[in-house]
């Protein structure tokens, strides 16, 4: 951090540096991004064709995949020097993840999905479970706790996975078009609940979105189809 | 209750059908095996523990198998008779106390035992109440009997009618009960299940004494009944004789008093030695053999167990098979689960609380498949036990 001038004060809850990936096989794809940084509270919305790379990069910023070469660090621990094990567990305390398709367990209610990084591995947590009941209150699925996902709509399983994201109180937030499979009223309520809540608990979110009509709601936009667009959003 | 516990459960709730199933099959599995376990087990220990406690049997020649059993557990193919003079012969040599057995008849389905008192002090029988049927026309009966029959000292036991063995009977006997013996022990045993006389009262039941007296006056009114004009005999009901202190004194053998019949002769030898003599005498004696029942019961338990070594191979098979299938079925599980899997990758999750969670779940499946498995295979071990009850 100290190579970094720009940050010298305060220093970045998300930096990027020569970051190159490349998929297995002849003609794996390429994703290259020299460097970004982000501060705490920051939104950024990731945007580009399909297939340009998008879920890509945000799979690099959460440790699920692993960089060929350049360095991923969030508030100054670096992701890329740990092994799998140790970035597993890094993820499951310090990142959160909203995925297009929700991915809610439909085993479980939804107050066990909200807490579901803490069953499966953070352990019993008297905070997390008011900080549960706090989220799942302020994104209004409160009453919905002890459902199962199957018994309640789209946009309400969305703020379940919302919840579960922001429960442990991280400081990267990653949303793979969160919003992709709702409908356009709804698609918006939640957009801002995320935002609302993950900025209010200070936490730097990364959205991956199609919908150009969103990107105002943003501090700052990265347009992978743009060669130049990194290096122009720092 | 930890996460992966937690998870593992509400999996198997969600899956209810699925998981039943399979505790279902696991289950059906393992019923016959354990139960056939438990059973050989069951069956051999009581077998031998009879076996071990009776030194000696002697019988007619034939078939050991029906002599020991028949002399040990009243069961089984009658052997051939075996005259009284070889009880007054064993009786004679002093070698030992011979305790005569005479057991091929029934009375209301349960075994008619003959014998002499010596055979409850032999057994360690003890009364529950009454005593030893020492007097022509008495009877004592088991425990299990008293209870199967609702039998109390006082009440009659009518010996069955058309047994092979009662040549000359007219009539079946009808015998007062002056004993209930107590449970023989802690598992049920051919005592419980009998009825004991004295071998004249068995003699007679059998139609080889006889008193010239007509059977009793209220037993023969009661099975005629008037149906128009004819008289008809109520099957439902017995013509029986009875023995009683007036006629007593008219019951008589025809037969010599030597070549009464036993089916065997239990003898408990005075010493070592004395057994030594005993078997080298029947060694050698072509109208009677005498055995040792627990190398008899090994025989049969031999059997018994070579038999089973086939089913334990199978048993063996088919756990094989079922813990391949089983195999089978969770890797499919956790393909269909694919997704639910890599969510919990993509978390964060770790491998190990993911393979705790489906470690805790199979486990609770085969666990509870194989407590049922043992639950139903005592079950049905216990009901065929009881339907052996003679074991
Ligand atoms: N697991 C993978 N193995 C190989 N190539 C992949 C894999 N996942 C994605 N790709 C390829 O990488 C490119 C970028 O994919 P992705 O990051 O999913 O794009 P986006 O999310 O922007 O649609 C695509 O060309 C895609 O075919
Ligand atoms: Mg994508």
């Amino acid at each position: 951090m100290g190579a970094d001038p720009a940050a010298a004060g305060t220093p970045a809850r998300l930096a990027i540096d020569g970051l190159r990936f490349r998929y297995p096989g002849p003609d794996g794809f390429e994703l290259a991004l020299d460097e970004l940084r982000a501060t705490a509270g920051e939104t950024l919305v990731c945007i580009g064709p399909s297939g340009s790379g998008k879920t890509t990069l945000l799979h690099l910023l959460a440790g699920i995949l692993a960089p060929a070469a350049g360095r991923v660090r969030i508030d100054g621990d670096d992701l890329t020097a740990l092994g799998p094990a140790a970035r597993r567990r890094f993820r499951l305390q310090r990142i959160g993840l909203v995925f297009q398709e929700f991915e809610l367990l439909e085993h479980l209610t939804v107050r066990e999905n909200v807490l579901l990084p803490y069953l499966m591995g953070l352990g019993r947590d008297a905070a997390a479970a008011d900080r549960a009941g706090e989220l799942a209150a302020a994104t209004g699925i409160g009453h919905l706790l002890r459902r199962r996902p199957s018994r309640i709509s789209q946009g309400e399983r969305q703020r379940v996975a919302i919840c579960r994201a922001l429960c442990t109180a991280p400081a990267l937030v990653l949303a793979d078009e969160p919003t992709g499979n709702l409908d356009p009223r709804s698609a918006g309520q939640v957009l801002d609940l995320l935002l609302e809540q993950a900025t209010a608990r200070g936490a730097t979110v990364v959205t991956v979105t199609h919908d150009h009509a969103v990107l105002g709601r943003f501090d700052r936009v990265l347009d992978l189809a743009q060669p130049a667009a990194a290096g122009a959003l720092r | 209750m930890s996460g992966p516990l937690l998870l593992a459960l509400r999996h198997l709730q969600h899956r209810r059908g699925t998981s039943l199933l399979l505790v279902a099959c696991l289950a059906l599995t393992g019923v016959l095996p354990i139960a056939v376990q438990l059973l050989v087990g069951a069956f051999s220990t009581r077998l031998r523990a009879r076996a071990l406690a009776t030194p000696l049997v002697v019988g007619a020649p034939g078939s050991r198998f029906d002599l020991v059993l028949n002399t040990l557990y009243f069961r089984g193919r009658v052997p051939r008779p075996l005259p009284m003079r070889e009880l007054d012969a064993l009786i004679g040599s002093g070698l030992g106390t011979p305790i005569p057995i005479l057991a091929r008849d029934t009375a209301q389905g349960l075994p008619l035992v003959g014998t002499t008192p010596d055979y409850f002090a032999f057994r360690g029988l003890r009364f529950a109440a009454g005593g030893m049927p020492l007097a022509v026309g008495e009877c004592a009966v088991g425990a299990e009997a008293a209870a199967r029959l609702q039998l109390t000292v006082g009440s009659r036991v009518i010996s069955d009618p058309g047994s092979l063995y009662a040549i000359e009977a007219g009539y079946p006997l009808r015998m007062r009960v002056v004993g209930v013996l107590a449970p023989a022990g802690s598992v049920s045993s051919p005592d419980d299940l009998a009825v004991f006389a004295s071998l004249q009262t068995v003699w007679i039941a059998e139609g080889l004494g006889h008193g010239h007296a007509p059977p009793a006056e209220q037993a023969s009114t009661a099975v005629l009944r008037a149906d128009g004009e004819n008289v008809v005999l109520d099957s439902s009901v017995f013509i029986y004789q009875e023995i009683t202190e007036q006629n007593a004194a008219s019951f008589h053998f025809h037969e010599d008093p030597a070549e009464l019949p036993l089916t065997g002769v239990i003898v408990m030898p005075r010493d070592t030695q004395s057994a030594t003599i005993l078997k080298g005498r029947y060694r050698v004696a072509d109208d009677a053999q005498m055995l040792v029942p627990a190398d008899v019961v090994d025989e049969i338990t031999g059997f018994v167990l070579r038999l089973k070594t086939f089913f334990d191979a199978n048993s063996a098979l088919v756990a094989v098979a079922t813990a391949a299938l089983l195999g089978l079925v969770i890797a499919l599980s956790i393909r269909v689960r694919q997704r639910e899997l890599q969510t919990l990758e993509r978390l964060g999750v770790s491998r190990g609380a993911v393979a705790r969670s489906i470690a805790w779940e199979y486990g609770i499946v085969c666990g509870l498949g194989a407590l049922a498995a043992l639950a139903l295979g005592l079950a049905l071990s216990r009901a065929v036990a009881v339907w052996w009850t003679w074991i």
